[in-house]
């Protein structure tokens, strides 16, 4: 383990676990919803007690892959002398816990006509993973590389499981999870009301959820994709107009993609 | 409950408003169009007993064939008044998400709902004096006629309505389809001519159950697909059938000779070595373990372990990963005392079944692996696995006004586009990699016009050609470019400068896989769909052509059609170990 995280401080911290919920609501508000969904907010956070270990393995010139997306951006490439990549191994088994809320809503006949409160929690994320930064002309590349075997994470369901691997076979292995194991609760029906019932712990549900969520995150982050960080100031106005009016669109982007998933 | 309605909406009177216009709407257009999608316009859970109600008004006169056309309706339907005091109540009582398929959601739901109120009323025609004076001879007809028209206001009131059902919902991505079960509905019904009370009662309540058996869910259905297909008005399919039932079907002939130009001789004599190759007298079981007992086909069950055979991080690093796989051994058997059972219970291993491409954390731990491998690894992993799929690149700029807001970019599509073919050069780049499986990279690209281009005509040839496997069967893509890239000087190259110094596996897929190697499976996994030529065990067919070329050559020029041809096997003639056949050009002249 390179890094040294006091995470007792964290934990001492209360505010710390109120400031994160408090950020992460805001990030949530600012999104921008597709019309069915509503009312999205992080009812619960927690960082949990227990310690991400990341573990600094190697120190390298970035990879040419790098340069050769900043040359198809038509980025000049300056002197190399700055640039390094870090390779890490990057590995959380914590009790990190979220708790979303969110409103599915049928606008129709009339607008906000009818909804159905969801709420999700999720926790045991089980990362082991090998991540790749790079910093090259003042652009933070981070990348997941692939996973590490884990005896912990691998095989998490018991031998005993009778849902057979029978026909697994025809899925080609995928090339990576990053997250290798995730829980999530589903709780739907309202909370406050104490008619009715509340559906809880929709197998299929959570199961699905989780893909999204794997498939999603698999999508954006893992090799070959990687999230660029752009420190650069920018170069004039007009970029910065243009970006920051394209700023709705990455989230409409995400809401299209997990329809888009939804779907398939 | 469930769902929460919006209360507002319920205490408003608007919504009662558009419900009642809706349902005029609607009742005036199945007036109209008698047969038509009835009451499409009706919706929403409130609306369910009206067009229930509405419809089964409408039904009487329907059934009686022919009655229509002399419609004793002599006005429109007007809709004088619609409440819904009460808040329906939609309970959800279970709930399934089918992931396989297009997403399809099957719920099971309660409705409830009360006190409901409609009112209708439209005049009818009701001469209890009309005499049929044209069919009724002369001496008979009576001094006083009043064969005029005489029409009756009349207004019927639903109130009381009262509906409790279990409902099925499906939701597909083409449209919501519903059936309801186990529906208790009850109404009062009063009306302005009492004489016809009785009567309208007891029809109605004698065609309820189509009303919800048929109506509704069809009407539903239609809704519901037009909201999927965004506004677009969707052709009853009704009408559709009418249509196609008017033109008479002509009969179609099956296997005309049309069709039977389309299959290629050689998929033809594919298809009997296949059907043949399964009629056997063997007594001895068939082989286990092995990729393939059919020589050049790859049965389903197998198709897993055939995947098994690309590279990736678990067969690459195999050497360790036998270490690891040992200790998961003894991790299993503490796991199985814990659960109560001797350790030499024989339960399969999921390990042999799901194996997980993860780098061994023995290799990770004794800094034995390669960046830019791992890198080249999960690429051509990507690759294979996502054809269409772009990759994703986003560029967040840090240093923008609003820092606090993650500014996302998108990358634009020609960036994507562009940031694929760079990760696809990756692998030519690294030579030692060898991961590409495309025609494309230099040494064996003879049309030096390159690029995607050429490989898109590639591909084209190979569906034009009969022989390109189905979509799902992602592993014979690869096998005539795999081939194609094989000729044994390549690998010779093959060990790399950047694996020098350590005996690392190559990483090819052009080799055995080193984790098979270790199982020493007695049936000898080796089938060698990658490596014909270098095995030696197979006789390619002497071609003139081929002499003077090189096989990859020859496979792209004039690639159109690809051709099975027999293999001899040096195994005395023993099923399981065949190796599949080599795919090779038919000698078809453009």
């Amino acid at each position: 383990m390179s890094f040294d995280i006091n995470w007792n401080k964290i934990n001492e911290d209360s505010t710390i676990n109120q400031r994160a919920r408090a950020f992460l609501n805001e990030h949530l508000e600012s999104l921008q919803l597709p019309s069915y969904v509503s009312n999205i907010k992080m009812t619960d956070f927690k960082l949990g007690t227990i310690p991400p270990r990341i573990t600094l393995k190697q120190i390298d010139n970035p990879l040419d892959d790098f340069y050769e997306a900043l040359r198809l951006e038509g980025a000049s490439i300056g002197g190399r002398d700055t640039d390094v990549q870090f390779l890490m191994e990057v590995d959380y088994k914590g009790d990190m816990l979220i708790e979303l809320s969110a409103e599915l809503v049928l606008n129709y006949p009339s607008p906000n006509f009818m909804q159905l409160p969801v709420k999700l929690t999720i926790s045991d994320i089980g990362i082991h993973s090998l991540c790749l930064v790079a910093y090259l002309q003042r652009q933070l590349f981070i990348s997941f590389l692939c996973d590490v075997s884990d005896p912990a994470l691998d095989n998490v369901e018991s031998p005993l499981d009778s849902n057979g691997p029978a026909f697994l076979g025809s899925k080609a292995v995928e090339r990576i999870s990053l997250i290798r194991s995730i829980k999530i609760q589903t709780e739907i029906g309202p909370q406050d009301l104490s008619e009715g019932t509340i559906l809880r712990s929709v197998g299929k549900l959570e199961q699905f959820l989780s893909d999204v969520f794997k498939n999603l995150l698999r999508k954006e982050a893992a090799w070959p994709s990687w999230i660029n960080l752009d420190f650069n100031e920018d170069v004039s106005a007009d970029v910065e107009s243009s970006s920051s009016a394209e700023e709705s669109l990455p989230h409409r982007d995400d809401a299209q993609d997990f329809s888009a998933d939804a779907r398939a | 409950m469930s769902f929460i309605f919006n209360r507002e909406t319920f205490e408003d009177n608007s919504f009662n408003e558009v419900l009642r216009e809706k349902l005029m709407r609607a009742l005036n257009l199945h007036d109209r169009t008698v047969g038509s999608s009835s009451g499409a316009m009706t919706t929403g859970t409130g609306a369910v007993e009206c067009s229930g109600a509405a419809a089964a008004g409408q039904r009487p006169p329907r059934s009686k064939g022919g009655f229509s056309k002399v419609d004793i309706l002599k006005s429109g339907i007007i809709v004088k008044k619609v409440e819904f005091p009460t808040i329906p109540k939609l309970e959800i009582l279970d709930l399934d998400v089918s992931i396989q398929s297009k997403s399809l959601i099957k719920g099971i739901c309660k409705v409830s709902c009360r006190d409901a109120m409609v009112q209708i009323t439209t005049e009818i025609e009701s001469n209890l004096l009309l005499l049929h004076v044209n069919s009724s001879p002369k001496f008979t007809t009576p001094k006083l006629i009043s064969n005029d028209s005489f029409t009756v206001p009349i207004t019927m009131t639903f109130d009381k309505l009262h509906l409790e059902a279990i409902t099925n919902i499906f939701v597909k991505n083409t449209g919501v389809g519903i059936s309801f079960n186990d529906v208790n509905l009850d109404f009062r019904l009063q009306c302005s001519i009492k004489l016809l009370q009785s009567s309208i009662e007891k029809r109605l309540k004698a065609s309820m159950e189509e009303v919800f058996k048929d109506v509704l869910p069809s009407v539903i259905f239609n809704m519901s697909q037009r909201w999927f297909t965004h506004g677009e008005t969707v052709v009853p399919t009704v009408d559709k059938s009418m249509v196609s039932s008017d033109t008479p079907v002509q009969p179609r002939m099956i296997l005309d000779e049309s069709d039977l130009s389309d299959l290629s001789p050689a998929n033809m004599l594919r298809l009997s070595t296949l059907v043949s190759s399964r009629q056997t007298l063997c007594l001895n079981p068939t082989a286990v373990d092995t990729i393939s007992t059919i020589p050049g086909c790859l049965e389903r069950q197998n198709l897993h372990r055939f995947n098994l055979r690309f590279p990736s991080l678990y067969n690459y690093y195999s050497n360790k990963e036998q270490q690891g796989a040992h200790n998961n051994e003894k991790n299993r058997v503490e796991h199985l005392k814990l659960w109560g059972r001797s350790s030499s219970n024989p339960i399969p291993t999921r390990a042999s079944f799901k194996v997980e491409n993860t780098l061994p954390k023995e290799v990770l731990d004794s800094n034995s692996y390669d960046v830019r491998v791992i890198t080249a690894i999960q690429t051509k992993m990507y690759e294979r696995a996502s054809n269409d799929v772009v990759l994703r690149r986003r560029k967040i700029k840090m240093r923008s006004r609003k820092p606090s807001k993650a500014n996302k970019d998108a990358v634009s599509p020609a960036q994507n586009d562009s940031g694929t073919s760079s990760c696809s050069n990756v692998a030519s780049e690294l030579p030692h990699a060898s991961l590409q499986a495309n025609p494309q990279s230099d040494e064996i690209d003879p049309a030096p016009e390159g690029g995607p281009n050429a490989e898109d005509a590639y591909k084209e040839e190979l569906e034009d050609s009969g022989l390109r496997a189905p979509q799902d069967f992602p592993a014979l893509e690869n096998v005539t470019p795999v081939l194609a890239q094989l000729p044994n000087q390549q690998r010779s190259r093959l060990g790399s400068p950047l694996s020098a110094g350590r005996p690392t596996p190559l990483l090819s897929p052009l080799d055995d896989s080193h984790w098979l190697l270790q199982k020493r499976d007695p049936q000898d996994l080796r089938t060698t769909l990658y490596s014909p030529i270098r095995n030696g065990r197979f006789y390619v067919m002497p071609q003139p052509q081929l002499d003077t070329k090189e096989a990859s050559a020859f496979l792209l020029e004039n690639g159109k059609r690809f051709g099975f041809v027999g293999l001899l096997n040096n195994h005395n003639l023993k099923w399981g170990n065949d190796p599949p056949p080599p795919y090779r050009e038919v000698s078809i002249t453009q």
